[in-house]
């Protein structure tokens, strides 16, 4: 805090002193008049520094019990062994790490959980930039086709999960029977690599709307200068977007990229509802893991190593990602 | 002044405080909905699955005639893990939407772990044990009690019924298979003209720990053992998917899936639980009662098996309306009405001996004491930690028959895992 004589300190007193007087006039036990009664009218550096500590604390509060509260709790949690059917809960160090981490399920899970965020990511950020093209063309309908292809986006994950589990289901979804027609037999969700593909294609179908439309109000950015001074020095449709487009909205899609991947490492939804991890642990991704442990298992410790091991994995992304974007920037 | 501001922040908390336990009395469900003389009354929600609601709601209304006491019907979970994941979160805050839950096998020996269920009344129980089969006896010890405690009293006690398509197979010269050996016969019949012989929806989860039990029972084995017997049941599965026999599409089905394959002729015999037994006659276009003909099931080395389980009622620890919940759980378990409940529904169908002396001499509860007076019947596989338990059959069970690991692997794996837990 600056010099309280100073006259930039004056001048915040009679403000704020102002502030106060016309607080007082304010229904009363009205939030500013109780404020001001605590206060009272003479404003002192240490009394604006308790009304910014008033002003903020519900919101850090809130922050605290929602946020910080529960990620200590799961943090300690996980070097416990608390279970439902244990009734005491005690310390036992790594021993939930070790278990976790040496289960292969964990580290197949692990593997298709990275595999799973990175190949959906770059499926929708190629998807989502090409499907952007599509809509910042100038055609009848466009407007019409907008809303149309936002559509995916603005259905549940776990409704589009169940739709796809019976669009992939043989014998009666109508892609197999599709392929049928067309003598190519895919058994999507019985074999481990085809349902992996399945699972990665419903999530591409729902994220890529939403990346397009990001991208979308990137290419709107672009100003029609650029594309004609292009067209002048002879540049074709192609060297136009792969030089002068794709570096413009390239920021974009990169902070776009690190967030889906981040999302989608937390993938639960479409797995759960389309095909529970299978066949057998195929598809299974740590989120589900830690799910099943804490509500099927209730092995809360167990659960909340998963956790804080996936967090840890959010965490790497998230920072090496933030890293390469900023050094992108610069290079920019 | 700092004096004056002080008793009007407590006069003004002391009026807020008032007002709240005012307001908390007079809300319809604030405090004990129990009258002064702690006769039960009020209102209890029932979370009940949904199909089985409009069955019984003469019954209830019976019920609330006779005490007073509205029911209200929630629409409860139709899978154990489904019911763990609604309720784990409310019951380990405290809290339970629901006075009355409908709980399953491996839910409710979790739930009375976790301490969060409450010990039904010994009248409740008296009277209900006494009028208990010997079969289903065993079955309410094993899973319904905790330290001496009753936690559940079961309304349904399902068995995995055989079905078979006689008609189906009388159009291509067979009969019902008897044996494992003669589903693989029958199977190789039928093979070319695109029907299976047996079928069995074993999705995850829990489907897949359904069937796999069901063979382990008839193979002779325990499956929380990876026994001898076991490994021939897993072994058996995955010989019939790869025949041909069984479709392999059945690992992702839901129990409708694999009705519509029967409905559709797909499918000559399969195993299922008793609500086919409606779902059947209901679609005209395709039923004749030759088409869905309950028989024995199939006879593995360890002989014609299969294993019951079943649902019934708990109260909640924190159940708002307790005493409430404890009367309706008293009053539907009465011989008298659990016979009525039976009539009205194959969800409340039970090996109790006043339901199978009134109905054991038609519909599904002829079937059942067939099967109980056969000696097909075995217990569920038991184990305390029952949900996670099933959860890792399944993920081994398909990831064996999927292909992703070997026989070998897959009984070690199975054995390790299980002794993981404890």
């Amino acid at each position: 805090m600056s010099d309280p004589n100073s006259v930039a300190a004056a001048r915040m007193r009679v403000s704020a002193s102002a502030a106060v007087t016309e607080a007082f006039h304010e229904p009363r036990f009205s939030l500013r008049w109780t404020i001001a009664r605590i206060l009272g009218t003479v404003w002192t550096p240490k009394k604006l520094g308790i009304l910014a500590i008033i002003l903020v604390a519900p919101a850090l509060l809130i922050r605290m019990i929602t946020s910080i509260y529960p990620f200590l709790a799961t943090a300690w949690t996980s070097f416990t062994d608390s279970s439902a059917y244990v009734q005491n809960p005690v310390f036992i160090g790594l021993k939930n790490y070790e278990q976790v981490l040496g289960n292969p399920a964990t580290q197949k899970a692990l593997i298709f959980t990275i595999t799973f965020a990175i190949a959906s990511t770059i499926l929708e950020i190629v998807g989502g930039f090409a499907l952007a093209l599509l809509l910042n063309a100038k055609f009848r309908l466009r407007s019409l086709l907008r809303a149309v292809v936002l559509l995916p986006w603005a259905i549940p994950a776990i409704v589009s999960a169940l739709g796809f589990r019976f669009i992939f289901s043989q014998g009666s979804g109508i892609l197999p029977t599709m392929l049928e027609y067309m003598n190519i037999h895919i058994d999507w969700l019985t074999s481990p690599l085809w349902a992996q593909v399945a699972v990665i294609m419903a999530n591409v179908w729902r994220s890529v709307p939403f990346i397009a439309f990001v991208v979308l109000a990137g290419l709107q950015g672009v100003p029609d200068e650029l594309y004609e001074a292009a067209k002048v020095d002879g540049a074709g449709w192609w060297r136009v977007h792969s030089q002068i487009v794709l570096p413009l909205v390239m920021p974009l899609m990169i902070t776009m990229g690190v967030f889906m991947i981040i999302f989608q490492i937390g993938t639960f939804d479409t797995i759960y509802g389309m095909t529970g991890g299978g066949p057998g642990s195929a598809t299974q991704v740590l989120p589900y893991l830690a799910y099943q442990d804490a509500f099927i298992g209730l092995n809360y410790g167990r659960s909340s190593a998963l956790s804080m091991i996936l967090f840890l994995l959010v965490l790497a992304v998230g920072v090496c990602a933030l890293g390469r974007f900023r050094k992108f920037e610069v290079e920019l | 002044m700092k004096t004056k501001l002080m008793h009007r922040i407590l006069a003004c908390g002391g009026i807020a405080v008032l007002s709240a336990g005012l307001l908390a009395g007079c809300s319809p469900s604030g405090g004990s909905t129990s009258s002064s003389s702690d006769k039960p009354s009020g209102e209890i929600t029932y979370a009940l699955q949904s199909f089985a609601q409009p069955q019984i709601k003469p019954i209830i209304d019976e019920f609330t005639k006779e005490t007073g006491i509205t029911v209200k019907f929630a629409s409860g979970p139709a899978t154990d893990q489904d019911l763990l994941t609604q309720l784990v979160p409310a019951f380990t805050s405290n809290t339970s939407p629901y006075d009355v839950i409908d709980t399953g096998d491996p839910s409710v020996s979790a739930l009375a772990a976790g301490g969060w269920l409450a010990p039904l009344s010994d009248v409740a129980v008296k009277e209900y044990t006494d009028d208990l089969s010997a079969g289903m006896a065993a079955a309410h010890k094993q899973w319904n009690q905790k330290d001496g405690n009753t936690y559940r009293l079961y309304h349904n006690f399902e068995l995995g019924y055989s079905w078979s398509n006689e008609a189906l197979l009388a159009a291509n010269g067979l009969t019902t298979p008897k044996t494992w050996a003669d589903i693989e016969t029958v199977g190789a019949a039928l093979k070319a003209k695109g029907i299976y012989s047996f079928a069995d929806a074993a999705s995850k989860p829990g489907l897949t720990f359904v069937y796999l039990a069901y063979l382990t029972a008839q193979a002779g084995g325990n499956l929380y053992q990876a026994d001898a017997g076991t490994k021939q049941a897993f072994e058996f599965a995955k010989k019939l998917i790869d025949e041909g026999y069984a479709p392999k599409d059945a690992l992702t089905w839901t129990y409708d899936q694999q009705n519509q394959a029967y409905m559709s002729d797909r499918v000559a015999t399969m195993r299922q639980w008793t609500f086919f037994n409606d779902v059947a006659p209901a679609n005209k276009e395709w039923y004749a009662p030759e088409k869905a003909v309950l028989v024995d099931p199939p006879a593995g080395p360890g002989g014609a098996k299969t294993w019951a389980g079943g649902w019934g009622m708990s109260v909640p620890k924190a159940a708002k309306n307790k005493s409430a919940a404890m009367k309706f759980v008293e009053w539907m378990n009465q011989p008298e009405v659990a016979i009525k409940l039976a009539k009205a529904s194959s969800f409340f169908v039970t090996a109790r001996t006043s339901v199978l002396d009134a109905l054991g001499t038609s519909g599904i509860a002829k079937v059942l004491k067939h099967y109980s007076d056969s000696g097909f019947v075995t217990p569920r596989p038991y184990h305390p930690q029952a949900a996670k338990t099933e959860t890792i059959v399944d993920e081994i069970g398909q990831s064996y028959l999927t292909g992703q690991m070997n026989i070998n692997t897959a009984m070690s794996e199975l054995k390790k895992q299980l002794a993981d837990l404890g």
